[in-house]
């Protein structure tokens, strides 16, 4: 069975410097991927390589079963939306719309109907005849968005298209392109930095770090399950605890830091004596509490930060910083303060243990 | 208070000394007497007798033709360059650029000298390929200054845009790029014009004999002798230039603002 769109060993060098390094994945067919990373990871070159915007040094792209490396842009049916739109300034909405319908030699009429369905479906029914600069950073969007899908591509791809909007419009325009996308059941690959943008929106993410493909899993996969301390600190935030594993007992380990310091901890999976591994906890998978329990790790607390719906503590313990965050559920409860000594503990399944190595 | 009319007197000190010359200039173009003698007493007679004046006329049109010429091929040659180099990798651009700017900093009478030494060791006589290339030289960073920082200004996006939507190289040349240039390529093409027209320097070197421009035949009359019908001629050709500004300005204003405000969000 191939996948929609499968990528090769695909490698680009600019100046001497591997930007991308023989990475491979596959699409299926109206799925949603995002390729999430730092900047200067790949992903963007990814993305125009797809485009044919840029030659590969080696590897493969395959679109539906067809090489399209050789295939110029112009040729690939490729919707692309920019970081910056790239609307044609001198032209009308209209005319940007209808402008990739032109290329494809549909008659007149034909156009006239397609360019109204596409910006009814952006919303944009009445700006006709506005010139870009006209039109709100929203509204630009969306026409970039409308001019993108109007020639029914066999592939959308985006570049940071959102990161250039405030916040709430953000949020609004990442809804709306989700519905789209599903509406039209277009297979997307998305560029982002905002792990936020990535979890919303994608069906999968592929976590890129210098050049390669980090982890490429569902949302909650790559969130609940990291592969390393990497991909665990770009989405979401984590503590990590480097160390020796030591077993105690029937279900429990320790994790010696160094002479003074240990950690215990439990955890769902087997490990032997002596491996070398980072343990690592979300902020939020950590309750606090002010009674002792058994294998309760002891912190005072720093700093609290009240954010609302949630309140962030950075909490003094095992010769670190660790940051725990708890959901503000009732007014009533228990206000801890700056100074007060706690106890930190969570289920064994929210212990990550990432870079493994047997001794 | 004090202040604030300090710099209006300043302001106004300023622009009269910029500007006294060319009204003068002007003014005393309309005056009869031959010798700017006060009062002024209205006359067209000096317009008339530079209707009548040949060579001058000759001279003119000689000098507009080199000029159109001139600007036509610098927009060509700087489009090109600007559209090419932003092709090339950043040292191919940076250097080429340079190379086509640095006439800006060579002094127009060593440029002369050189192309009239480079006729002589060919053996060939002067002529208006050579005289034209001259021209092209000097002429060619002006246009070439505009027209590469509007290239950079537009970035890549719109070109790959196009050719995501089907549109093939030449298509996307003359419906986005082209179009998103033009107000960059009358400008550019407008100094390189103003440029060449006004240039004595190297047409003096390069000019087939028995043939002259403006500016040439102006300094020639002047050596026989002022007259205010230099004046005339130097006020047509200042209400030319600035109703070309103003046309020009007035033609592009929309699409210029189009142009500079709609792809604020290039990044």
């Amino acid at each position: 069975m191939m996948a929609y769109l499968e990528v090769r060993e695909l490698s680009k060098i600019y100046d001497g410097t591997t930007v991308l390094d023989n990475i491979g994945f596959d699409i299926e067919e109206g799925s949603f991927l995002s390729l999430l990373g730092p900047s200067g990871c790949g992903k963007t070159t990814t993305l125009r390589l797809i485009a044919g915007f840029e030659k590969p040094e080696g590897g493969s792209i395959r679109l539906n079963g067809t090489i399209i490396n050789g295939i110029p842009t112009f040729k690939r049916n490729i919707g692309m939306v920019f970081q910056s739109y790239a609307l044609f300034p001198h032209m009308s909405v209209e005319q940007n719309v209808s402008y990739g319908l032109e290329q494809r030699n549909h008659n007149h009429s034909e156009i006239k109907k397609k360019v109204a369905e596409a910006l009814e479906m952006v919303r944009l029914t009445g700006y006709e005849k506005r010139k870009p600069k006209q039109l709100s950073g929203g509204q630009q969007q969306r026409v970039a968005l409308a001019r993108a899908l109007v020639i029914r591509p066999s592939l959308l791809l985006l570049d940071e298209s959102l990161s250039a909007l405030d916040k709430k419009l953000r949020v609004e325009m990442q809804v709306e392109l989700r519905q789209i996308q599903k509406e039209v059941g277009i297979t997307t690959i998305f560029v982002t930095h905002d792990q936020e943008e990535a979890l919303t929106l994608s069906d999968y993410i592929a976590v890129m770090e210098k050049g390669k493909i980090v982890q490429l899993d569902t949302p909650d996969t790559v969130y609940e399950h990291p592969k390393n301390s990497f991909v665990a600190d770009f989405l979401g935030q984590a503590n990590f605890f480097p160390g020796v594993v030591r077993r105690e007992g029937n279900h429990g380990y320790l994790l010696m830091m160094d002479e003074k310091q240990y950690l215990p901890f439990r955890c769902d999976e087997f490990l032997e004596d002596g491996t070398h591994c980072t343990v690592s906890v979300r902020p939020e998978k950590i309750t606090i509490s002010d009674r002792e329990e058994h294998q309760a790790i002891r912190g005072k607390i720093e700093f609290i930060t009240y954010a609302g719906n949630l309140s962030i503590f950075r909490i003094r313990a095992l010769g670190q910083e660790i940051k725990v965050q708890q959901q503000n559920i009732s007014a009533g409860q228990r206000k801890f303060v700056a100074g007060d000594s706690v106890f930190l503990s969570w289920e064994p399944e929210s212990t990550l243990i990432l870079e493994r190595e047997k001794e | 208070m004090a202040k604030k009319l300090f710099g209006w007197i300043y302001t106004g000190l300023l622009l009269l000394f910029l500007y006294t010359p060319i009204i003068v200039l002007m003014v005393m173009s309309f005056n009869r007497s031959q010798y700017n003698a006060l009062p002024i007493e209205f006359s067209l007679k000096w317009y008339k007798a530079l209707a009548g004046n040949e060579k001058i006329l000759q001279a003119t049109i000689n000098s507009l033709w080199i000029g159109a010429i001139t600007a036509v091929l610098s927009v060509i040659l700087a489009t090109s360059l600007a559209l090419g180099t932003n092709l090339a990798g950043r040292k191919t651009r940076t250097a080429m650029q340079s190379l086509v700017m640095l006439p800006l900093t060579m002094p127009w009478l060593i440029m002369g000298l050189s192309l009239l030494l480079l006729l002589r060791s060919l053996g060939l006589d002067r002529n208006f390929i050579v005289l034209l290339i001259g021209h092209l030289i000097i002429s060619l960073p002006y246009s070439a200054l505009v027209i590469i920082a509007r290239v950079r200004d537009m970035g890549k996006e719109t070109q790959e845009a196009s050719s995501s939507l089907g549109a093939s190289d030449w298509t996307t040349f003359y419906r986005v790029t082209l179009p998103m240039m033009l107000p960059a390529m009358l400008s550019g093409g407008f100094l390189s014009f103003m440029i060449s027209f006004d240039n004595f320097v190297i047409s003096y070197f390069l000019i087939p004999t028995g043939t002259t421009t403006l500016p040439m035949e102006i300094y020639s009359s002047i050596k026989f002798g002022f007259t205010p019908e230099m004046n005339a001629v130097a006020t047509i050709i200042l209400l030319a230039s600035l109703s070309l500004i103003a046309v020009t300005a007035a033609v592009m204003r929309s699409s210029i603002r189009a142009l500079f405000k709609s792809d604020k969000g290039d990044a």
